[in-house]
């Protein structure tokens, strides 16, 4: 089922950030959100994942399982990687295979450090691999390579897309070359209305 | 090194000053102490005063420690609750420890005193420093696990006791020291048969200033081994949580 958002209103005080905002999420699709900052992105996706309520319109067709990345990493920084992901999986969850992604997105050696001691690219990867391994229906990515450089982001595209597993994906971004990479389809939000 | 320098710096003013005073009734000299000290050890009832004291004393800790954090999860929930419990929480705070003492004897056994004296005391502390942690909680990691659905002991074990354990740490490092100062209060007032506190009131009868100092030694020691046991505990299981 498509998620669709149907005529999203919100302000904070006198600002309108979103203003009667439609538009329709395909069910397995990449689709990126994208704009200037401040137009009122991860206003929108926090709607979505359900965190803020709009003033008035609404959402249909979200599903219950849900993973992201938010813009600040959100990390439990007293934890090592390797326990920041297995937090968000089933308690028989294999240990394993979070090693395999942590070998796989290039911190094989610092899994059981805690993250507080990690460079932010570092921990960039850690909330990417935590996303991703979480058992859900549909992933937000909000600004998923913000800090990471040029080497690692590709390398982190390609196992993104490797992992999307036909996942809804739902993504912000300000860099038009991230909506290439990931093949997505593009909305592009202009002070909180679709151009 | 510097601190044990300090303590014996103390110790050689304590007994040059009893020695010119010369008068054991208002000060005897630390070796008087240590010598009433070592008699102690050997009398029938001396364990028996400590664990009596003791048994109470950390028993009123422990149960202000659980109905502090229990209140403070509740008040830090629901805003009315925090609200409700303001009132009382300010009283206990208020309200010298004397006034609750003299009105717990009319409601409780002697015995039991020390228990509920050491509960009030500790209380607000713990209340009060929880229900801070609680409030300033990362509203972003409660986010996230909202978003990935996390459930609420997973959100206990990794967001809110890693957040909470300065100010556990240090409602538990304060107020064990005033359980100890209030509940022996409570004792030296209501004189329950076998405590430390009925010991220091006789040590006040008798004039008896070996014994006051002596019993006063042994307070401060059961106090701090307590403090240091408890404290180390807490900084262990804290060291486990984060290796899990």
């Amino acid at each position: 089922m498509d998620i669709v958002a149907s005529e999203l209103t919100k302000s904070y005080g006198l600002e309108k950030v979103l203003d009667r905002f439609s538009a329709t999420f395909r069910k397995g699709g990449v689709t990126c959100v994208m704009g200037a900052s401040g137009c009122g992105k991860t206003t929108l996706i926090h709607i979505l994942m359900g965190l803020i309520q709009p003033d008035s319109g609404s959402v249909s067709g979200m599903p219950d399982k849900k993973s992201a990345v938010f813009q600040e990493d959100r990390l439990c920084e007293e934890f090592s990687a390797e326990t920041n992901v297995a937090m968000v999986l089933d308690a028989h969850a294999d240990r394993a295979l979070i090693r395999t992604h942590l070998d796989e997105i290039g911190l094989q050696d610092d899994r059981l450090k805690p993250v507080r001691e990690y460079s932010g690219g570092m921990k960039r990867r850690v909330a990417l691999v935590r996303a991703i391994l979480a058992q859900s229906d549909v992933l937000f990515l909000d600004e998923p390579l913000k800090g990471l450089d040029e080497r690692t982001k590709e390398s982190v595209v390609s196992y993104l897309k490797r992992h999307f597993n036909g996942r809804t994906v739902i993504m912000v971004t300000h860099d038009r070359d991230e909506v290439t990479a990931f093949g997505a389809e593009l909305i592009t939000l202009s002070r909180g209305c679709e151009e | 090194m510097e601190k044990t320098g300090a303590v014996l710096l103390a110790l050689c003013i304590w007994q040059a000053g009893a020695m010119m005073l010369n008068r054991s009734i208002l000060l005897v000299t630390p070796l008087t102490v240590a010598g009433r000290l070592g008699t102690l050890l050997f009398e029938a009832d001396f364990l028996y005063a400590i664990a009596f004291s003791f048994l109470r004393i950390a028993g009123g800790y422990f149960a202000a420690l659980a109905v502090g954090c229990i209140l403070a999860v509740l008040g830090g929930r629901h805003r009315f609750l925090e609200v409700a419990l303001w009132p009382y929480i300010q009283m206990i705070k208020s309200v010298p420890v004397a006034s609750f003492i003299i009105l717990c004897l009319i409601w409780l056994s002697s015995s039991s005193l020390s228990v509920f004296i050491s509960f009030l005391m500790v209380l607000p502390i713990v209340y009060t420093n929880m229900l801070q942690g609680i409030q300033s909680t990362d509203v972003k990691l409660l986010e996230m696990a909202s978003v990935f659905g996390i459930n609420w002991f997973r959100k206990l074990k990794y967001i809110y006791l890693p957040h909470l354990k300065p100010y556990l740490m240090s409602a538990c490092s304060v107020s064990i020291g005033l359980s100890w100062k209030a509940g022996i209060a409570a004792e030296v007032i209501g004189i329950p048969d076998g405590s430390i506190g009925e010991k220091l009131y006789e040590a006040k009868v008798y004039l008896n200033s070996a014994d006051l100092f002596a019993w006063t030694v042994v307070i401060v020691l059961v106090s701090v081994v307590f403090e240091k046991i408890f404290l180390r505990g807490l900084k262990r299981f804290y060291i486990r949580l984060e290796r899990s």
